[in-house]
């Protein structure tokens, strides 16, 4: 780097040359200032639509708190209490667990299987063709495949019906069936997410050495034993890493919800409630009914759910896989 | 225990030929090595037998049958892999039991098996441990164990060594080859190392671009090199080979290195009868091992004008590298006073020490058995 010429109008014309070390240091403070620079509108965004709320949320949780009124009064844990005190809370939480149960076992298997499927050597389905194919839904938007989604459950005209009819099975009401609703809902999310885990898999799957496998097979091994005591033990980090992931992100599930069973137009969350997950009682709360410091408790709620069920699948790791 | 047999096996990948026709055989209870250098097939060659490669066309045998078409897990072969492919998630003794269990063996046997196994490699006290508390010649030998411990018809190893340090690698070169004595199953080794090929086959098959140089014993190899890629592949320093042509005047035959065409060379009858009658019209090819250099002139041996170069002493013996009119060669010897450097001397090699090869291919030309010669070089 060249040194910034001095100006010829210099008010200190004879100063001795700059010596190298104030050139470097002088640079390395113009670089730093750069990199903060250049970071500081995603810092930004992050403090005020990240932080900024989160910590706000925490304040209000233990507060009555309202948009229209200017002062707000502490309350302490009784926002907390008013929900214990709900059956739709409950019932929300009841959603969100049956919803995180099936979903999460579902997704974490059908990508198992899809990855062992479309692996390396795995012949006419191992190309990238097939691997862009299933990992295609997760791009899309979950709004707008969610409308299509909308359609395919059409009970009178929907593609769902129609697949139910070719197997000789019964037709479903799907989304506007209490029964229903919520597993077609999880149908959907089964779809616009395997790519995503099997994507992960084949990632875990192309980490374990290829010499590792042709050992097992000249040692014998083959089918279900190659899988159960080589690939299966090998893919744990990677399985640990799908489920934890996969449950987090079905315990805040809310656009597909919001949009398959009523969308801008109200209604979401039904029939009966059936649909109503933690995130979507939580945003119907503040926003459509206005209760800022109900939802933020509830927030709060999901949110320690959430940790607390992740440490325990930490936990679980910690002693059961095998980390290289 | 068994024999193999591969014949015409070929194996291409997309439009690429790895392997030309091969067609060999491995006695039962022999030690056979593959080498050649990187790209040459060999490893193929080792796969194949295991299962882990298909052959294009072909017929692989184990003893009678034929083999080529089953899977890896059928064939009843113990491999060991160059990074040693330990179950990095299972203890030693897991490692050395999976084959087994593989095999459905009752749980007292296999417990029995790798106890006998472990003791033969000395590895009874890691069998509890992981893989990853295991040094490099540590996880050699779990290797060898689990390819051992099924008793495997035959015994595949792919550079096995060349993981390990210098010095590692010449002990354990010892031990695998105490080991095939003792427990006599028929090993399949493939290496690039002349040294190991050298010193633990039985015999030898030198590979290079997918086509059999040469099978022979270690010592047929060394001293009847088939083709000019064997006869440089052994041997440190390689083989000086001259190209020239052969010119017959005055009855006399006469060998024009390419290097110095006016300052032939003339041949002596007991070498010129034995050329074929055609090598007048191509490239002939004289060569000659840096050992059977003679540092002084001799009578009746071929004689050349040499200025040393580079003088390089390893204690034991001296190399040294110079050239004769412009064209590069080397020698060992014994003592370094032998030569001054920039200084020419005359050099002999004995008519014996000569190897001749011919055309595009470099192939060997039949020259009479060396003692042959060396006996009618001492009674002219």
């Amino acid at each position: 780097m060249m040194s910034r010429p001095v100006p010829a109008d210099s008010s200190q014309p004879d100063s001795p040359p700059k010596s190298h070390g104030r050139l470097v240091t002088r640079q390395h403070l113009r670089d730093t200032v750069w990199g903060y620079g250049l970071i500081l509108p995603s810092l930004l965004v992050f403090l005020i639509f990240f932080y900024g709320p989160a910590l706000f949320l925490a304040y209000i949780a233990f507060f009555h708190w309202s948009i229209f009124a200017s002062q707000s009064t502490f309350v302490g844990l009784k926002n907390f209490t008013t929900l214990l005190h709900q059956p739709i809370f409950w019932q929300s939480l009841l959603n969100t667990a049956y919803y995180v149960v099936a979903v999460v076992p579902a997704t974490t298997l059908l990508a198992l299987a899809l990855a062992l499927l479309l692996r390396e050597g795995m012949g006419r389905f191992g190309g990238g063709f097939s691997r862009a194919l299933i990992f295609l839904p997760h791009v899309t938007p979950v709004v707008a495949t969610s409308i299509i989604w909308v359609w395919i459950f059409n009970p009178q005209f929907g593609l769902a019906n129609v697949v139910l009819h070719f197997f000789h099975v019964p037709p479903s009401n799907w989304l506007e069936s209490v029964h229903w609703a919520l597993p077609s809902v999880m149908i959907y999310t089964l779809w616009h997410s395997v790519g995503l885990y099997t994507i992960l898999f084949l990632a875990g799957l192309a980490s374990i050495p290829r010499s590792v496998l042709e050992a097992a097979a000249t040692d014998g091994a083959r089918g279900w034993r190659v899988f159960k005591r080589i690939l299966w033990p090998l893919l744990g980090p990677i399985t640990f890493f799908v489920i934890v992931l996969a449950t987090i992100n079905t315990m805040q599930t809310f656009s597909q919800v919001y949009t398959l069973t009523g969308g801008p137009h109200g209604g979401a969350g039904g029939p009966a409630f059936s649909t109503t997950t933690d995130s979507l009682l939580i945003y119907q709360t503040a926003f459509l009914y206005l209760h800022f410091s109900l939802a933020s408790a509830m927030s709060l709620i999901l949110f320690v759910l959430i940790l607390g069920l992740t440490l325990i699948q930490k936990w679980f790791a910690d002693r059961f896989v095998f980390y290289r | 225990m068994a024999r193999v047999t591969f014949r015409h096996v070929t194996k291409t990948f997309g439009s690429h030929d790895v392997l030309s026709p091969l067609s060999f055989e491995v006695a039962d209870g022999e030690f056979f090595v593959v080498v050649g250098p990187s790209g040459s097939g060999k490893s193929t060659t080792l796969r194949l037998v295991a299962g882990l490669e298909r052959p294009s066309q072909g017929e692989i045998y184990l003893d009678t049958e034929r083999v080529d078409q089953w899977p890896p897990y059928a064939r009843d072969v113990g491999m060991v892999f160059q990074n040693y492919a330990i179950y990095p998630h299972m203890s030693v003794y897991s490692n050395m039991s999976f084959g087994l269990e593989a095999q459905r063996t009752p749980k007292h046997t296999i417990a029995q098996r790798v106890q006998q196994v472990a003791a033969l490699l000395e590895i009874e006290q890691l069998l509890p441990k992981r893989p990853s508390e295991l040094s490099g010649g540590q996880k050699q030998r779990v290797a060898l164990g689990r390819a051992l411990v099924r008793n495997p018809r035959v015994f595949l190893m792919d550079e096995p060594l060349s993981n390990l340090d210098a010095q590692l690698r010449d002990h354990m070169r010892t031990e695998i080859r105490l080991l095939h004595d003792r427990l006599k199953i028929t090993t399949i080794y493939v290496t690039h190392d002349q040294t190991e090929a050298m010193t633990m086959a039985d015999r030898i098959m030198v590979m290079d671009q997918g086509r059999i140089q040469q099978i022979g014993t270690p010592a047929e190899i060394y001293a009847h090199p088939s083709t000019i890629f064997v006869a440089k592949f052994f041997g440190s320093p390689s083989m000086n080979i001259v190209p020239g042509r052969i010119g017959v005047d005055k009855n006399v035959a006469w060998f024009h290195p390419a290097h110095s065409p006016e300052t032939p060379i003339p041949l002596p009858t007991s070498v010129s009868t034995l050329l074929p009658e055609d090598s007048t019209s191509h490239i002939i090819y004289m060569g000659f091992r840096p050992e059977d250099i003679v540092p002084k002139p001799l009578a009746n041996a071929f004689a050349f004008a040499f200025v040393p170069t580079t003088i390089e002493s390893l204690g034991s013996h001296c190399q040294t590298h110079g050239h004769w009119h412009h064209h590069p060669i080397s020698l060992t010897h014994r003592t370094p006073e032998s030569f001054q450097r920039h200084q020419e001397t005359r050099l002999s090699v004995p008519w014996s020490g000569i190897h001749w090869f011919a055309g595009e291919a470099g192939l060997r030309i039949t020259v009479p058995e060396p003692d042959d010669v060396r006996q009618e070089v001492l009674t002219p």
